[in-house]
């Protein structure tokens, strides 16, 4: 599958985007919303979003709406270095949040693959 | 059951992680940057600052956490706390007290940046010497190898991935039975290991000791249980482990115990001086050492070699059998005559393959001839040999010198020590003297006994500190016998004399039989021997029965020596203690039956026989007693003066 990682920190991305590689997908990186969003118009491909929370200009909950009105049902990820309830309680219709610490290695592809199993398509 | 993880996800994670610490520094920078705007005039531009900064508190704090840098992050969120409440504020210029909160955060970040770039910093460095050990060595290779070993299947795969995020190489065991063969083929940086297994409470302490006995060292060791209480921790402890830690430890702490360990010893390669007068041959033979991870030097002119030796302390010298100046054989004589080097091993090199001259060869003091050409792997093998026999012999000559010294530390003490109890002693004797034969104000006799008792306890005191005094005389090579010709005969019944008044407390009788035979003389040191007939005389009445007897002879033997003998009817020395008997501090149980002494008069007596060439010796019958005597050579010619 490919998959969309945006994140404004660089290294981060390419961490997420490297524990994805590792399950077998294929990756791309945006450093923020706007380039995020181009970047899913542009590419019919993309299966999924791995995208930050905390971004300068459009933060991962409005891209989440930006991507959820051209695409319902798309598998959306959100990463973050808060609480990840609270986030869920305000968004219930993300698929995942996950907070952003040593067990990414280990708990993204555990929720990933939860996530596909929801989204057989 | 292993699995070893191939590099993947993880590689790249611990190369981000290093790439993410790498930039810490600039980014620390670009905050204090930021930290100085927040406070200028114009609103909108502090403004700006602020959210800057937010945001890299922000990020810091996610991606530190990322990485696995727990305390990073949490430094960072509480300082992205502040700048939330001030942002939601909407007042423009932050209070002064804000700033400088922020700052002393900033501070604390810039520690934990420095403390962590240390950290990697000392691994990174220090490159390792040796080209050859690497392919051996995982430390020379930069991989930092891990033994992780519990019985949790899942948590062990997770902790693993972790660690190898960290840039460790992780080995995982559910067996700890399996340990031993992988600590033996590869030597990990460090086992981390649950102390107790389904199958055995203590079994990952059982596999340790197994490790320590049948390999003679175990890995510098980390220990996990699931039960935190002082004894499980004391048995850690007591396992050789450097850290303990609950079962359910976060891995970031392992892996912040395992940075903070010392980059494990790469030995010290060997030295070897390489003498040729052919240049070419010589580096030939450096490369082909050097290779095998070996230091050398390369010598041409035979003449510049103490020089060289001096320069260049090396394991053993590679040298050319002929060479234009002098021969191998002459020049490794004159290498030997140097003590420094006289145990230095030599090995000669030459296209000689006369079996004889060989073997003269050896004589002159090479350990060893190689024949040209030489195998790559003879040589390595034939220098690595001896180069590390000369390893082991300058570490055991290390430890006796170290031996030495502190054996002499504590004869200094000794003698210090008796010197400075001696003088308040003789103050308490002295004035007990006083108290005794005071005229004037007489002891009523209850006091009398009791000085009596002082005194008797002083003066044993006082016996005791003088054999200790002397002992430490005698092993600081300070007492030098006075050595003179003289007949034994006055010495004898001055010391017979002297001991009369305690034999006869103990109802002990002496007897010197040969009384009228006459004494050859001897060559001694007349106040020595004294002390020793003195010490075996009082032997006799100390270790003698009550009523017994002591019989003192002497006699010329055969072989031209003086015996003296003083033969004893107490309880006798055991056969299993006769090897104890001149051993200092020995009394042979003699303790228990109340019998005075310190246990070291022997000691003293046989080291001043032997110091006046002299021996002693002894025989001894269980319940019927011992027989001591002493032997000096007898002089010929009469003494040249009279001895009292």
């Amino acid at each position: 599958m490919r998959i969309l990682v945006v994140d404004d920190d660089p290294l981060a991305g390419a961490m997420t985007a490297a524990i994805l590689e590792e399950m077998g997908h294929e990756t791309l990186l945006a450093e923020d919303g706007m380039d995020a969003v181009h970047q899913f118009n542009d590419d019919e491909g993309i299966g999924m979003i791995v995208s930050d929370m905390h971004m300068p200009l459009i933060s991962g909950i409005d891209l989440f709406h930006e991507v959820r009105e051209q695409r319902q049902g798309l598998p959306f990820l959100l990463l973050t270095g808060d609480d990840p309830a609270t986030l869920l309680a305000r968004e219930p219709r993300l698929d995942a949040c996950l907070i952003k610490d040593f067990n990414l290695a280990t708990e993204l592809p555990r929720v990933i693959g939860e996530v596909l199993k929801r989204h057989p398509s | 059951m292993t699995t070893t993880h191939p590099p993947s996800a993880q590689a790249r994670i611990a190369q981000l992680r290093r790439t993410f610490l790498d930039q810490l520094p600039a980014r620390l920078e670009q905050a204090q940057d930021l930290l100085a705007r927040l406070s200028q005039e114009e609103p909108a531009a502090a403004r700006e600052a602020a959210v800057a900064l937010h945001r890299l508190f922000h990020s810091l704090k996610g991606s530190g956490r990322s990485f696995g840098f727990v305390q990073l992050g949490a430094t960072a969120a509480q300082g992205e706390v502040w700048l939330t409440a001030h942002l939601e504020n909407q007042a423009a210029v932050p209070p002064p007290d804000l700033l400088a909160i922020l700052g002393d955060y900033l501070k604390l970040i810039a520690q934990q940046v420095e403390e962590l770039l240390n950290l990697s910093g000392s691994r990174s460095s220090g490159e390792p010497a040796i080209a050859a050990r690497r392919e051996q060595s995982p430390a020379a290779t930069g991989e930092r190898l891990v033994y992780l070993c519990h019985d949790d299947r899942a948590l062990l795969e997770h902790q693993a991935k972790q660690m190898e995020c960290c840039g460790y190489s992780v080995r995982v065991f559910t067996d700890p039975g399996l340990l031993r063969e992988a600590v033996d083929a590869r030597w990990p940086e460090a086992l981390v290991m649950e102390i107790a297994f389904p199958h055995g409470t203590r079994a990952g302490l059982a596999m340790l000791t197994a490790i320590e006995t049948e390999l003679g060292r175990s890995p510098p060791l980390i220990l996990l249980s699931g039960q935190d209480d002082f004894d499980t921790r004391l048995l850690a402890v007591r396992h050789g482990s450097l850290a303990f830690c609950r079962a359910d430890v976060d891995v970031m702490e392992l892996v912040a115990i395992l940075d903070k360990l010392p980059p494990p010893q790469e030995p010290e390669p060997f030295r070897i001086l390489i003498i040729d007068d052919e240049p070419e041959v010589a580096a030939y033979h450096g490369i082909i050492l050097e290779e095998a991870g070996m230091l050398t030097r390369q010598l041409g002119d035979p003449a510049r070699v103490l020089e060289t030796l001096h320069e260049f302390p090396c394991d053993m010298i590679l040298m050319d059998m002929y060479m234009p100046l002098c021969n191998g054989g002459e020049l490794a004589r004159l290498i030997r005559q140097v003590p420094e080097f006289a145990g230095l091993p030599i090995v000669f090199l030459s296209g000689e393959t006369d079996h004889k001259k060989q073997i003269s060869a050896m004589r002159v003091g090479a350990e060893g001839f190689l024949t040209k050409p030489v195998s790559h792997e003879d040589l390595i093998v034939a220098v690595a040999i001896r180069a590390e026999r000369m390893r082991t012999l300058r570490s055991l000559m290390r430890a006796k010198e170290e031996a030495e010294r502190a054996n002499k530390a504590k004869t200094d003490f000794l003698s210090f020590m008796s010197h400075e109890l001696r003088s308040p002693l003789n103050g308490v004797i002295g004035f007990c003297q006083l108290l005794e034969l005071d005229p004037v104000e007489p002891l009523t006799p209850s006091q009398k006994e009791s000085v009596a008792q002082i005194m008797a306890s002083g003066d044993h005191l006082l016996e005791l500190i003088n054999g200790l005094l002397d002992m430490a005389r005698i092993e600081a090579g300070k007492v030098i016998p006075e050595m003179e010709v003289l007949n034994p005969a006055s010495i004898m019944q001055h010391c017979l004399s002297m001991t009369t008044p305690l034999a006869r407390k103990r109802f002990v009788s002496v007897t010197f039989i040969s009384q009228e035979t006459p004494f050859p003389c001897i060559y001694a040191d007349p106040l020595r021997l004294k002390q020793i007939l003195i010490n075996l005389l009082s032997n006799a009445v100390k270790y003698n029965r009550k009523g017994g007897y002591i019989t003192v002879t002497h006699r010329a033997t055969r072989e031209g020596l003086l015996e003296i003998s003083i033969a004893d009817t107490g309880l006798g020395i055991p056969k299993d203690r006769w090897d104890q008997v001149f051993k200092p501090f020995h009394r042979l149980g003699a303790e228990k039956i109340g019998i005075e002494g310190s246990g070291i008069g022997l000691n003293i007596t046989k080291t001043l026989v032997e110091a006046m060439g002299g021996h002693i010796g002894f025989n001894s019958e269980p319940e019927k007693g011992s027989r001591f005597w002493v032997t000096f050579p007898i002089v010929d010619h009469p003494p040249s003066k009279e001895i009292q």
